[in-house]
């Protein structure tokens, strides 16, 4: 008997460190649902829009990286595109309390509207637990989440690298590619690439 | 009349004074430029067809870190652009083995205080005794501390051809020969293979010569992006007479399994025993 229960102890314990390890949201997952308050002070949950295509777009504006794709407008311009298609699109910082790139709700208001970029909303997530359970490493760090809640892409928002300007226009765009292709019905032929970018300020 | 030229003359200087004294404080407060760079080389003077070193030097302020050919989740690698001389050649970039940055749970491969990347370059046999050329490079980097600043430089270095047997070593020589022993490199009395099975890939090390190194810690910095998920645990373990190291395959390589591992193991201990050498290049297919 006794040695029995060591064993379902052991199996236990291994199953937990199991589910642990799957922590991590990967794609073809059903995405972590999650609440956060948005800069508004609003709270949006991931299930407030089940039925929808979502992007999650890790930021923080003061990152040579993020800033090279919103001083050539490339983000706010995938945030109209997209968003005019009725895709919800949610910029996420997770940059922790006197770290780069967190600001209180006031000064991000400001910030979004110097930026001119219009996402759905900028959600806030100082002590980082969406960040974490997404995996969320750098910024940016694009996820794209389907009608159904699967998550169907994760990686970097495109093929090059750097943080010059120039690059934009060369590059390709995997979040471009992975939405047009699942509104299209087909699968996501790139649908997992390795982001580029600063460090998520956790 | 003179009062008041005295007291605008000091005011002038305390104003002077206190702009500069605020400039240094500021620069002091974002310690920028947080990397210096120049060109080095090994030796004083070049001599026809006859290789010499040359290197990109960057010294990162405290606390400040530059990045290796693969930076890891986040960074940026280093980027050097040789601007040459008709007839001189560079060869391939070398780095140094890096160093693992774990700042919480993101895991990055870079240098700190200061590196050298280096350059071999081959001189042709047209050289003429006191002919003199430079050789220019653009680099680009990206430093980070707790922010990340991206920098640039154009820089050039002057080399004159001797035809000289001796005496050419120049006050860097040492660094070089340091530097040199921090690149991977092969030790045939080891023999390494890797094979994948579901999300792991696993690295068997297998000593073939009684010189070779009692392995005690192994770290693998992978060279390639999308192979190996950088912050799982890398377990080490010994069976019989065989290492072996089990990594993690990265999730962008889930569906496109990476075909060959290539990239840098280093063993704290070393590899052969007398040799100062930790990194041990690895090229070799998944299986």
């Amino acid at each position: 008997m006794k040695r029995y229960s060591v064993l379902i102890m052991s199996l236990v314990l291994f199953l937990g460190c199991g589910t642990v390890y799957s922590d991590v949201a990967a794609v073809g997952d059903q995405a972590p649902d999650f609440a956060l308050r948005d800069i508004f002070k609003k709270e949006h949950a991931l299930s407030d829009y089940g039925g929808k295509f979502v992007v999650l777009e890790w930021t923080n504006y003061d990152c040579p990286f993020v800033r090279k794709h919103y001083d050539s407008r490339n983000m706010q311009n995938l945030q109209q595109t997209y968003g005019d298609k009725g895709i919800i699109w949610l910029s996420i910082n997770s940059s922790a309390p006197g770290k780069q790139g967190h600001y209180g709700s006031e000064t991000w208001i400001e910030l979004v509207d110097q930026e001119k970029a219009s996402p759905a909303a900028v959600l806030l997530d100082p002590d980082g637990t969406v960040g974490r359970r997404y995996g969320a490493k750098t910024t940016p760090h694009i996820f794209v989440i389907n009608p159904e809640g699967i998550l169907i892409y994760k990686g970097a928002i495109d093929d090059k690298p750097s943080t010059n300007v120039t690059d934009v226009k060369t590059a390709k765009n995997y979040l471009t590619a992975a939405l047009d292709e699942a509104m299209a019905g087909q699968a996501v032929s790139n649908a997992a690439t390795e982001p580029y970018g600063c460090s998520v300020k956790y | 009349m003179n009062w008041v030229v005295g007291v605008t003359r000091v005011f002038l200087l305390w104003l002077a004074f206190a702009v500069a004294w605020q400039g240094e404080v500021s620069a002091t407060v974002d310690e920028y430029p947080p990397v210096e760079a120049e060109l080095v080389s090994e030796v004083l003077s070049v001599r026809p067809e006859e290789p010499f070193w040359v290197a990109l030097h960057l010294k990162m302020g405290k606390g400040w870190h530059t990045y290796w050919i693969n930076p890891g989740e986040g960074g940026l690698a280093t980027k050097v652009e040789w601007r040459l001389p008709d007839g001189i050649e560079a060869g391939p970039l070398q780095w140094p083995y890096p160093v693992k940055f774990e700042t919480a749970g993101i895991v990055n491969y870079g240098y700190e205080g200061e590196i050298l990347l280096l350059s071999e370059m081959k001189a042709p046999a047209s050289l003429k005794d006191g002919d003199s050329f430079k050789i220019g490079a653009r680099a680009e980097w990206l430093a980070c501390k707790k922010i990340c600043i991206p920098g640039n430089a154009e820089l050039k270095i002057k080399f004159v051809v001797r035809d000289l047997n001796s005496g050419r070593r120049n006050r860097w020589a040492e660094t070089f020969d340091k530097i040199r022993t921090e690149l991977p490199s092969d030790f045939p009395g080891w023999k390494v293979g890797a094979n994948a099975e579901g999300r792991k890939i696993r690295v068997l090390l297998e000593p073939s010569v009684r010189s070779a190194a009692r392995l005690k810690e192994v770290y693998f910095f992978a060279e390639d992006k999308a192979v190996i998920d950088y912050s799982a645990a890398q377990k080490f373990l010994k069976k019989g007479n065989v290492y072996y190291l089990s990594l993690v395959k990265a999730e962008a390589a889930a569906k496109k399994a990476p075909s060959r591992l290539r990239g840098v193991l280093v063993s704290q201990t070393g590899w052969e025993k007398g040799r100062p050498e930790k990194a041990l290049k690895v090229d070799v297919p998944i299986q």
